[in-house]
């Protein structure tokens, strides 16, 4: 080997050793599988600060993982969770959760991300229903909600007996065209591969729905296929009771109590950011003075609301601000339940949104689109789709159906996840903007600190001792609801006393409620001895300060 | 030397079992004379206690009462329920089921003897009673004695008040101070009851009761008093100025925890983490998921003389209707017959509010006709009405005479000195524990029978469905027309309607087997000869419902001949054949 090959291959080696495997150059979402080797390998290479945890396992056999980032007293650091898989069909939020832990621990050796994992804990739940998402992953693929377990969803007394069919064999389950004059759809004037529903007083010629056979004859078509239960519409806030995939009341599953039974058991959890249909990120809930004020609460508290607007505000300025954002909230929903029923600051983002599709300058590339007069979302899609290049729709093809005799019925549609997650190109981009959101949603975390305390000798060996009790955080100690919970705990301020002191005045224990962003208590004891006190204050969920004091 | 002990112990145990010969006994109307399992019931079990009493029912009865564990609790023990139904005839767990409990609230402990003595009543009554032998045949009763089996034991061995714990054993930080179950009661005098403590105090607002020492009475506005009262008895254990504020078996509401309109704590009091996050009632949810037969439920709580039916919200009114209201009024309106000082009333608008309470989810979730009866009432001191409620100045007064007249003291800790570490000298007394809220022991069975004979009622009502006519018509060109009549000849129907309105339970589904079938339809109206095809398997024809006290008719269309058979398969109302 001359030098100068060896000095390539040392480079090579140092560039490969560098990018992998991280970068073995990834161009597709990864399966439970690949997931859960890159945790693994996350958890090893980082042992310091990751810590993987398995809080359940789906009937499938399926792990659902917990990654923990943070050092020191994790139990006792405001923590923030990040989950992912709520909802199956979104298989960017698994990515993008992942792509935050590696993000972070890429750069755990740099001062800024040393400090922030010393204070704070990042509970990482990539994908809490991998049954559902793994439809992604397999030789048929169609958009799925449900988890492994058999469930009844036309509520007819069996269980999955009208599921899909693969009618033109590509793998993809899309969607159904017939035709028929009683139906209520039509093609789109813009583009006739899209289908929309007719308007009232308008004939419409066309029966929709998606690829598969009336299996038990219902008149029904897939209605109760395989799976299960969904994990984002089977929570306790709203439950939708009897709709498919909610289950028979609410966390009536593994999935959901490992995930709820996990959290229950953090008291230092002050925030969660879901990604997946819920959204109160690219616009606030407003305030609604009457659903707030409802004994069964629907609307969120004034100070909540406030701090939901805030954090919304660095949200669009991070990610991007989105044109006629409207907040998304669902019955059952997991982003729903951290703040309505956990008592948390709660936010939720698809974290993507259909890009908009900008028509030509020029006249003549102009003229080859149809106007689409009534703005239909899908032709704008399907356009941006194809100008730059996206293969997201199955062509119609005419199939036979058994169901339909002698009428022409039509395979096509969008493939099965495209409607809900990014060509895979664009996630690098989307996973960096979220990434910078998710530490800056972290530097807003409370944080009680023990200011300007001071001792006067008032004699007699008594010492008088004041102090501030502080929240230097953006955030408040807990939200407004929570004041009315016992699930999040109040900052407790003790007095440590021993040998024969004595407190002659003031509270050797206090429980304070909500202290908000850059609020104060202020607090004075009378102390009689002699040595030295402690006096602490905080909750798990603004971290705990603890200040030694000379008696004087 | 080995045999003559072996049956030395078998005589013992006959002994035990046969308290009286036959001929020493005069039947009285309406009880078992001589039952093979002979139970006290002037007296309380431990959870223990009355597995006993199950396990020893199974072994006397072994075709009539099965036991079996339906689940741990918290503390690992094994949840019992007993299934009581004439095991030699039909498929016991597809019969009509009636599921009764007790003791969810731990407190509460009555209704796990309650449960208990209508599992004896049943199993010792059927050897003589047809009554019973027939409700045996076409019924079954699942019974869980106690739900809330550790908090049981937890009442009555642990330092506890009348009204304590009311949850079960899990630790909870009441003060959300981040320490559980860190403050609880002492029973600071060692006399194994947890009481009240008074201080003397020129400015207290009490006084001693002049025609009564042991009470206290609160002075009028004006006058002054002698004493404070300081609560119940204990100390300041965590040092936060608060006395008895965060104790073991802390509060949870086990009967805030079911899956039907559940709300969270801050909405409802009591509520734990999500339904069925209490691990009794998970048992419980399972054991019921698992018995689709359940069409009634009753379970047991204290006190006030109440049979309650739901809604327990008012947000949840829709939930029931005109149709189901009337089959709870026609049980619940003889319960208030058989049952003098028991009032039937609902939950939200007679009570109070409560959210994901277990009644509801029996009925919201599962379309089972359900009663939660509240037993004991002061009523039965002196067979008295009082105004102003069970809670009221005259009842406080009369539990006084009551105990001293009729249990003749031993009910009251006399008011004693104690030098208490923090509040210096006070005084400890006050009523025991197993007075104010659980039956007086020589109330316990006349109470017992008639809320049993209220829920075998209930039970007498779940459907009971009859295959009563099957009518052939000849339709020429080898067609045959075969009309079948299925009734139900109790109140229940097989569906409720909130039942059908939310397909909970399956339809009932009626075949004809052995024949051609060419066609099938319900008949909606047989004299204008009005039907509805079913396309789809035409043998077997679905029905929303058999409603209470009504019939409905089904149709084939069938070919050729031969003989067959009509079964008729309902979850909730059993499986008949013709």
């Amino acid at each position: 080997m001359n030098r100068k090959a060896g000095a390539r291959l040392l480079i090579t080696t140092l560039m490969a050793a560098f990018l992998s495997p991280a970068a073995v150059a990834q161009n597709d979402y990864r399966s439970h599988q690949q997931v859960t080797s890159r945790l693994q390998a996350l958890s090893q290479q980082h042992s310091t600060v990751a810590k993987l945890q398995s809080i359940g396992k789906t009937d499938g056999g399926k792990d659902i993982w917990v990654l923990t980032l943070g050092s020191g007293d994790i139990d006792n650091h405001p923590a923030l969770v990040v989950a992912g898989g709520v909802d199956g069909r979104y298989v960017l939020s698994t990515e993008l959760a992942v792509k935050f832990a590696e993000g972070l621990l890429a750069e755990a050796q740099t001062d800024s991300v040393k400090n922030l994992l010393a204070t704070t804990t990042f509970y990482v739940l990539p994908n809490v229903n991998p049954e559902a998402s793994e439809q992604y992953f397999a030789a048929l693929k169609y958009a799925r909600t449900g988890n492994g377990r058999a469930t009844d969803d036309d509520r007819d007394g069996q269980n999955g007996e009208d599921g899909f069919e693969d009618l033109n064999g590509d793998g993809l389950i899309t969607m159904l065209r017939v035709e028929d004059p009683t139906g209520p759809w039509k093609k789109s004037e813009a583009d006739d591969r899209i289908m929309t529903k007719a308007a009232d007083g308008e004939r419409g010629g066309f029966l929709y729905f998606s690829e598969g056979i009336d299996n038990d004859k219902d008149g029904s078509w897939n209605e109760d296929g395989a799976g299960g239960i969904n994990f984002n519409s089977s929570l306790t806030w709203d439950f939708p009771y009897f709709q498919p995939g909610a289950g028979d009341f609410p966390v009536a599953d593994k999935e959901n109590r490992a995930v709820l039974d996990f959290l229950f058991e953090r008291w230092n959890v002050f925030a969660l950011v879901t990604f997946g249909p819920s959204d109160n990120l690219n616009s606030p809930v407003k305030y609604n003075a009457g659903e707030a004020s409802k004994r069964v609460l629907k609307g969120m508290l004034k100070t909540d609301a406030d701090a939901n607007a805030l954090v919304s505000k660095s949200y669009t300025e991070i990610a991007g601000k989105k044109d006629g954002a409207q907040p998304v909230l669902q019955g059952g929903g997991f982003m729903e339940w951290g703040y309505f029923h956990y008592a948390r600051h709660s936010f939720g983002s698809p974290a993507w949104s259909w890009p908009e599709f900008k028509m030509p300058d020029d006249s003549a590339a102009k003229a080859s689109f149809k106007p689409n007069t009534d703005k239909n979302k899908e032709v704008d899609f399907l356009r941006w789709a194809e100008a730059n290049n996206h293969e997201l729709f199955v062509p119609w093809t005419p199939v036979s159906h058994p169901d339909f005799p002698g009428k022409k019925v039509e395979v096509g549609g969008w493939k099965p996840f495209a409607p809900y997650n990014p060509p895979f190109g664009l996630v690098a981009d989307i996973s960096e903007k979220h990434n910078r959101f998710l530490v800056k949603l972290a530097s807003m975390k409370p944080q009680v600190k023990i200011e300007n305390l001071t001792t006067e000798a008032v004699g007699k060996g008594m010492t008088r001792i004041t102090a501030d009790i502080y929240n230097a955080g953006t955030l408040a100690t807990m939200t407004e609801l929570a004041e009315k919970t016992r699930w999040v705990r109040l900052t407790r301020v003790e007095m440590k006393l021993s040998g024969n002191q004595q407190i002659v005045s003031g509270d050797k224990v206090k429980l304070l409620s909500a202290i908000q962003g850059g609020d104060k208590v202020s607090m004075s004891w009378l102390v009689k001895g002699t040595g030295s006190v402690t006096l602490s204050a905080g909750s798990a969920q603004t971290g705990i300060d603890t200040q030694t004091i000379t008696l004087k | 030397m080995k045999r003559f002990i072996y049956t030395f112990i078998i005589l013992l145990a006959g002994l035990n079992v046969l308290a009286q010969t036959p001929d020493q006994i005069f039947k009285a109307a309406g009880s078992p004379p001589n039952p093979k399992v002979a139970v006290s019931w002037n007296r309380y079990y431990t959870s223990e206690g009355l597995w006993a009493i199950a396990k020893k029912l199974a072994d006397a009865h072994p075709n009539l009462v099965k036991v079996e564990s339906i689940g741990k609790t918290y503390q690992g023990r094994d949840m019992i329920a007993m299934t009581i139904s004439d095991f030699s005839k039909g498929d016991v767990d597809r019969k009509p089921g009636m599921y009764i409990d007790g003791n969810i609230h731990s407190n509460e402990i009555q209704g796990g003897e309650f449960a208990m003595y209508t599992a004896w009543y049943l199993a010792e009554s059927w050897y003589y009673n047809d009554f019973i032998k027939e409700l045996l045949t076409d019924k079954v009763f699942y019974i869980v004695p106690t739900i809330n089996p550790d908090a049981r034991n937890d009442y009555m061995k642990g330092a506890n008040t009348a009204n304590t714990p009311r949850s079960g054993m899990m630790p909870i930080d009441d003060d959300r101070d981040g320490l559980f179950d860190e403050d609880g009661f002492e029973d600071l005098n060692g006399d194994g009851e947890v009481t009240m403590m008074r201080r003397k105090n020129p400015n207290g607002r009490y006084i001693i009761d002049p025609t009564d020492p042991r009470q206290m009475i609160e002075v009028e506005a004006g006058q002054s008093g002698e004493y404070e009262m300081l609560g119940y008895e204990g100390i300041d254990n965590d040092g936060d100025g608060q006395i008895n504020e965060d104790r073991v078996g802390g509060y949870y509401d086990p009967n805030r925890d079911w899956g039907w309109n559940w709300q969270p704590e801050y909405i409802q009091r009591g509520a734990h983490k999500y339904p069925f996050s209490v691990p009794e009632n998970r048992n419980v949810m399972e054991f019921v998921m698992k018995h689709p037969n359940m069409a009634g439920a009753q379970s047991f709580h204290n006190t006030g003389g109440m049979i309650l039916r739901g809604p327990g919200a008012e947000e949840d009114r829709g939930t029931y209707n005109a149709t189901d209201d009337k089959v709870y009024d026609a049980i619940g309106e003889l319960g208030e017959s058989i049952m003098p000082g028991y009032t039937y009333m609902v939950v939200w608008k007679d009570l109070y509010t409560a959210f994901g309470g277990e009644l509801d989810w029996f009925h919201g979730g599962r379309g089972i006709f359900t009663f939660t009866n509240e037993l004991y009432h002061p009523y039965f001191m002196f067979n008295k009405k009082y105004e102003g409620g069970r809670r009221g100045e005259a009842v406080q007064k009369d539990m006084y005479l009551f105990e001293k007249n009729l249990l003749m003291t031993d009910a009251f800790v006399q008011w004693e000195e104690f030098d208490h570490p923090q509040l210096g000298k006070v005084e400890i007394g006050g009523f025991r524990k197993n007075f104010g809220r659980a039956n007086p022991g020589f109330l316990i069975e006349n109470d017992a029978h008639r809320n049993m004979a209220f829920l075998v009622f209930h039970a007498y009502h779940t459907p009971k469905l009859v295959i009563e006519k099957v009518e052939e018509k000849d339709l020429g060109g080898g067609l045959k027309q075969v009309t079948a009549t299925v009734a139900n000849k109790r109140l229940i129907p097989t569906h409720s309607s909130h039942d059908i309105k939310n397909k909970i339970t399956r339809p009932d589904y009626i075949s004809l087997e052995g024949a051609n079938v060419v066609a099938g339809m319900v008949v909606t109206n047989a004299d204008m000869n009005q039907t509805v095809e079913q396309k789809n398997t035409p043998a077997r024809i679905a029905v929303e419902n058999i409603p209470g006290m009504d019939a409905v008719t089904v149709r084939w269309i069938v070919s050729g001949s031969g003989k067959y058979t009509v079964t008729v398969d309902s979850e909730k109302g059993g499986v008949v054949k013709r």
